[in-house]
């Protein structure tokens, strides 16, 4: 028999957990696009730049010849290639829309690949890149 | 042409002087992430520790202490297989009798991981060996330099076992749908339900690689919620806690199997942390469910529930000069601990297990990798339940219901 006080207190929790639910589904942010490339030619990555769509500000790019993943960000008309390796002991990262994470020892780096939280202590690997004729080219022999 | 764009990238990166196609040894500058080629073997050493000297007010004693060393050894095979080590030495000497150092060393020697990392696609991967499953916050944020307090958190050392790791598999990965989300499942040896008791609940049952006996199984899974400036993460586990053969266990009038004699733990975290502000709470609850049994096999006072919270605030008073180049933070935290929550008809309360802890201190970091930390921790208890005095006076340690401790710490991380 549940009495008044059980009732409130239980409608409370109740409430705050659907609530809280509601809000991080709420919060939940698309998923971020992935580019596969079949190949590598000369080095080089090349991702037109109007993947970037007018929401998301990050692609994924990956390939059956690179390790690990490449982060391509963009900042207003600059970007950022980074290497998804966390520079302590080289597990994979997980990006968010504003931090990029370890779920292994906690690390954190800024969406410049600049260290926020150790353990890691050096910042990701950033590779060259360039926009030429509206084509973001990312230099993987050439780090930065 | 494939072999072409191998050689020719391989060239490049050779003459750039990063890599060579031969296992190297490697800082961790250059990390386990160096190679673009499959191929490429690297070699990576790593390693953290940290010296403890603690003040105890009431009894008027110090503990000076090399707390730990770990030297982490990692080797990549190839894209998709990785070695993980991380060897432990706490309180600095290990040593026998024969020994010119000591004729006892006080210290341990330990494995505190040792597994085999299978890469299974790009969100996914599979661990197999010792390792320490997603369980609490503490367990994979262990380093010294990055937690605040001398100590790690109370909690998660009492209630939740720390570096708790045991042999299996553990499967990682993230959801492709919701980006920061990620999962984490493992299979586990149990824990040993003898070693179970009153004031330190579940610690000493984990077996930590040590030929854990029995056909006790251990489950956890946790998801992780990576969103804007916040971690949320909250976790469960269910094991056998029987590590006996059957035969044993029957004799003691123990469940055994897989699951016999359960215990089953859950655990939510929150952190949250921006511009030099940060804040973390965890709670946790732990349900031995066949205490009674336990107690009557082992008479080791097992408690049937324990559970506490602790919640966390600090602030990097230099932030906003050195954006964590260098840091100096003032935090504090309270925990409330129940070692004692509920217990069997066979086990004796004591409320010494009830416990909250006040910790305020500062940590400052001259620079990535050190912290040089001081604290001073309140503690205060519940009454000591003089049933559970077997030493007789004079000779009894007077128990302190209210005690001080100001600790100072050096840590560091590479």
């Amino acid at each position: 028999m549940t009495n008044r006080r059980d009732f409130i207190k239980k409608g409370c929790i109740a409430c705050l957990g659907l609530s809280s639910m509601g809000v991080l589904l709420d919060a939940c942010t698309a998923p971020l696009q992935v580019l596969k490339f079949n190949s590598i030619v000369g080095q080089t990555l090349t991702v037109p730049a109007d993947k970037f769509n007018g929401q998301s500000k990050m692609i994924v790019l990956r390939s059956e010849h690179l390790d690990n993943d490449i982060l391509l960000v963009k900042n207003n008309d600059a970007y950022q290639a980074l290497l998804l390796v966390c520079t302590h002991e080289g597990f994979a990262l997980t990006p968010t829309e504003t931090k990029i994470f370890c779920d292994a020892h906690g690390s954190q780096f800024d969406l410049e690949g600049k260290v926020i939280r150790e353990p890691a202590l050096k910042p990701l690997t950033r590779y060259k890149t360039a926009l030429i004729n509206n084509n973001i080219t990312i230099y993987l022999n050439q780090q930065i | 042409m494939k072999a072409k764009f191998y050689a020719a990238l391989l060239l490049g990166i050779l003459s750039a002087g990063h890599l060579s196609t031969h296992a190297q040894v490697l800082t961790q500058e250059d990390s386990l992430a160096v190679g673009l080629l499959s191929k490429n073997q690297t070699t990576v050493l790593s390693g953290y520790g940290e010296a403890k000297y603690g003040i105890d007010t009431k009894r008027q004693s110090a503990e000076a202490a090399l707390r730990r060393v770990v030297l982490f050894v990692g080797h990549k095979f190839n894209k998709n297989i990785s070695l993980f080590t991380e060897l432990e030495i706490e309180n600095a000497l290990v040593a026998g009798a024969a020994s010119d150092e000591a004729s006892a060393g006080k210290g341990g020697v330990a494995m505190e991981q040792a597994f085999v990392k299978f890469n299974l696609n790009p969100a996914t991967y599979l661990i197999a060996g010792l390792f320490i499953p997603r369980i609490g916050y503490i367990n994979e944020n262990h380093l010294p330099t990055t937690f605040n307090g001398v100590d790690r958190p109370y909690l998660e050392e009492q209630i939740i076992p720390s570096t708790w790791r045991e042999v299996g598999l553990g499967l990682y990965g993230h959801f492709r749908g919701i980006q920061g989300l990620n999962y984490s499942l493992s299979l586990t040896n149990g824990l040993r339900s003898a070693n179970f008791s009153s004031a330190d609940g579940i610690v000493g049952g984990r077996q930590l690689g040590q030929a854990a006996q029995g056909l006790n199984l251990g489950l956890s899974a946790a998801l992780l919620y990576y969103i804007n400036d916040f971690r949320i993460q909250v976790s469960g586990y269910m094991g056998g806690s029987t590590a006996e053969e059957k035969r044993v266990a029957d004799s003691l009038l123990l469940n055994s199997g897989p699951f016999g004699n359960p215990v089953s733990l859950g655990e939510a975290n929150v952190v949250y942390s921006k511009n030099g502000l940060s804040a973390r709470g965890v709670a946790t609850i732990v349900n031995i469910k066949n205490a009674e049994a336990i107690n009557r096999a082992y008479a080791n006072n097992s408690p049937e529930t324990m559970y506490g919270a602790y919640g966390e605030l600090g602030y990097d008073l230099l932030y906003s000069r050195y954006h964590n180049e260098k840091a100096l933070i003032l935090f504090g935290r309270y925990e409330y601990i129940n070692m004692n929550a509920k217990i069997p008809r066979n086990g004796i309360e004591n409320k010494a297990n009830e416990k909250h802890y006040l910790v305020a201190g500062l940590t400052y970091k001259p620079g990535r990798g050190i912290a040089i930390k001081a604290d001073y921790t309140h503690l205060s208890t519940g009454d000591f339940n003089p049933a559970l005095m077997v030493t007789p006076f004079p000779k009894q340690i007077f128990y302190y219901k209210n005690n001080a401790f100001v600790n100072l710490g050096l840590a560091y991380n590479f």
